[in-house]
């Protein structure tokens, strides 16, 4: 046994140990998101390798081949439902992951890498939605991924020829479906493994951003990996998979009908929920018929502005009062996020009257640009005029974003739901990187 | 009681926890084997518990290494 902590201690120790010790500011879930992330997606891989075995990708078998699993198949149900819902537990934490590092600022200098390679990685996961929503071949999956495949006829040719050659080829449902089969469980979790390298190498290099107003490079008192930090993860590690285990078993997903030419035409295409943000937007009146370029355009724009926030947010620290514009315009953006997702499955297939959104989303920017203001403007502090926030700013704005599109909701004449935007709003605020934000420099 | 002697308690506790989900996983999983409708709950929820059982074991261990 000697050998064996022999090796132990030179992956911990010495100059060119793999394992770092952890700073002890990192001992917070809200740290370890992106570990998470990777435990989620290593489950799936597990879970959807249990799938293959049984599932069969041609038009006339998937939904049957996937009914079997859920009724027949030992286990069977349990799996289904656990790549369903861990699916969703990524894309859930995906974005929450990048909110919290947006809040915080840890896209900024030395860490501008790994928000592009973290933004290429959101849209991998995206894509891993998209494709696999369609694989089951239910009524809803295969109308819903027609619409948006059907979306790409709006522009140019020359632009789209290439997208639509790869995802449908001669345009047959067999060709569609094994196409996105083949994205799905191939070309995708072979980017995915990739980019997550290249993040991990960059986080490697960098280290954990420290806390807000604690400067780079600066000495933290910390911890060894082996044992503490393993241990920590591995708490994490178990109650994320028993919590999805629980949550699957309890609330077993069911099979939606099967796809057919006569089925289509009786339901609303609709995707699955992290998508119904875009959904809501295309539903705006003013999008209507070919006018949908603009808002696809609209929407490309965004993922766009969202990748190149470091470049953008160059100047000034991190603290959320010495980037005042950038940080309220995100708080506008994450709550809209939400808002038009439950706007969304409110109103399925309704077109909404533009004023109406303007009208919302409206008061979501105006109540937390005021809260914003009053909380983030600069306090000239005693000594040497330093830019310092106060302590309960973060608070106030996420108070004044809940107060908003709590009354938004209101107005749609919902208001129960203003107690989803209690929860979220708490667990929001307990993540407490945010209750130190506003905490100005040392 | 003292702190040692919670962290005491709280991990034979979740020792007992984990002990009982196991049997419980051990008592449902011929249900699951045939895919039986309430088994397919039950026998999953005595696996997620058992995770959590598990985690939490693991929390009281590293408050008890703790200084």
């Amino acid at each position: 046994m000697s050998g064996l902590s022999e090796r132990i201690r030179k992956l911990t120790e010495g100059g060119n140990r793999m394992l770092r010790p952890i700073p002890n500011f990192s001992f917070r879930p809200d740290y370890w998101m992106g570990a998470l992330l990777v435990l989620g997606f290593v489950l799936q891989g597990i879970t959807g390798f249990l799938l293959l075995l049984y599932y069969v990708p041609t038009p006339d078998q998937a939904w049957a081949s996937t009914n079997y699993i859920v009724t027949s198949v030992p286990y069977g149900s349990l799996l289904y439902t656990f790549h369903l819902y861990d699916a969703y537990a990524i894309i859930l934490l995906a974005f929450l992951h990048m909110f919290r590092n947006f809040f915080v600022g840890s896209y900024k200098k030395p860490r501008e890498g790994m928000w592009f390679y973290g933004v290429i990685l959101g849209l991998i996961t995206l894509g891993f939605g998209f494709t696999g929503y369609l694989l089951p071949w239910t009524v809803i999956s295969k109308s819903a991924t027609d619409v948006g495949i059907g979306m790409l006829n709006y522009f140019p040719a020359q632009l789209t020829a290439g997208i639509k050659s790869i995802l449908v080829g001669s345009g047959t449902d067999a060709a569609e479906l094994t196409r996105f089969f083949a994205i799905h469980v191939m070309l995708l979790p072979m980017l995915l493994a990739l980019f997550l390298l290249i993040k991990l190498y960059t986080f490697e290099v960098h280290g954990v951003a420290p806390p807000v107003g604690q400067a780079e490079g600066s000495v933290a008192e910390s911890t060894p990996w082996i044992p503490d930090g393993i241990l920590y993860v591995l708490m994490l590690g178990l109650f994320y998979t028993g919590g999805l285990l629980l949550i699957s078993s309890l609330f077993p997903a069911t099979l939606p009908p099967a796809y057919s030419v006569q089925s289509a035409m009786t339901v609303t295409p609709e995707p699955d929920w992290y998508f119904l943000w875009i959904y809501q937007i295309l539903k705006l009146s003013i999008f209507g018929g070919p006018n949908v370029v603009y808002a696809l355009t609209l929407v490309t724009l965004l993922f766009v502005l969202l990748f190149l926030v470091p470049v953008i947010d160059i100047r000034g620290g991190r603290a959320p009062s010495e980037r005042p514009v950038v940080f309220t315009l995100g708080m506008i953006v994450a709550t809209s996020l939400v808002f038009l997702t439950i706007w969304a499955y409110l109103t399925p297939g309704q077109t909404i009257p533009f004023y109406q959104a303007v009208l919302y989303i409206g008061i979501i920017a105006l109540s937390e640009g005021i809260a914003a203001y009053l909380g983030l403007r600069r306090r000239r502090s005693g000594r040497g005029g330093a830019a310092r926030a106060h302590p309960s700013i973060a608070m106030a704005v996420l108070a004044a974003s809940i107060a908003g599109a709590s009354a938004s909701l209101m107005l749609l004449e919902k208001g129960y739901l203003i107690s989803i935007f209690l929860i979220a709003g708490f667990v929001f605020s307990s993540m407490s990187s945010l209750s130190k934000i506003g905490e100005g420099r040392k | 009681m003292s702190r040692d002697a919670l962290v005491l308690v709280g991990f034979l506790l979740s020792m007992i926890g984990e002990l009982l989900s196991v049997a419980g996983i051990v008592m449902t999983s011929p249900l699951m084997l045939q895919n039986d409708p309430v088994a397919r709950s039950l026998g999953g929820a005595f696996i997620g518990t058992a995770f959590i059982m598990f985690g939490i074991m693991v929390a009281f261990y590293r408050a008890s290494e703790r200084e």
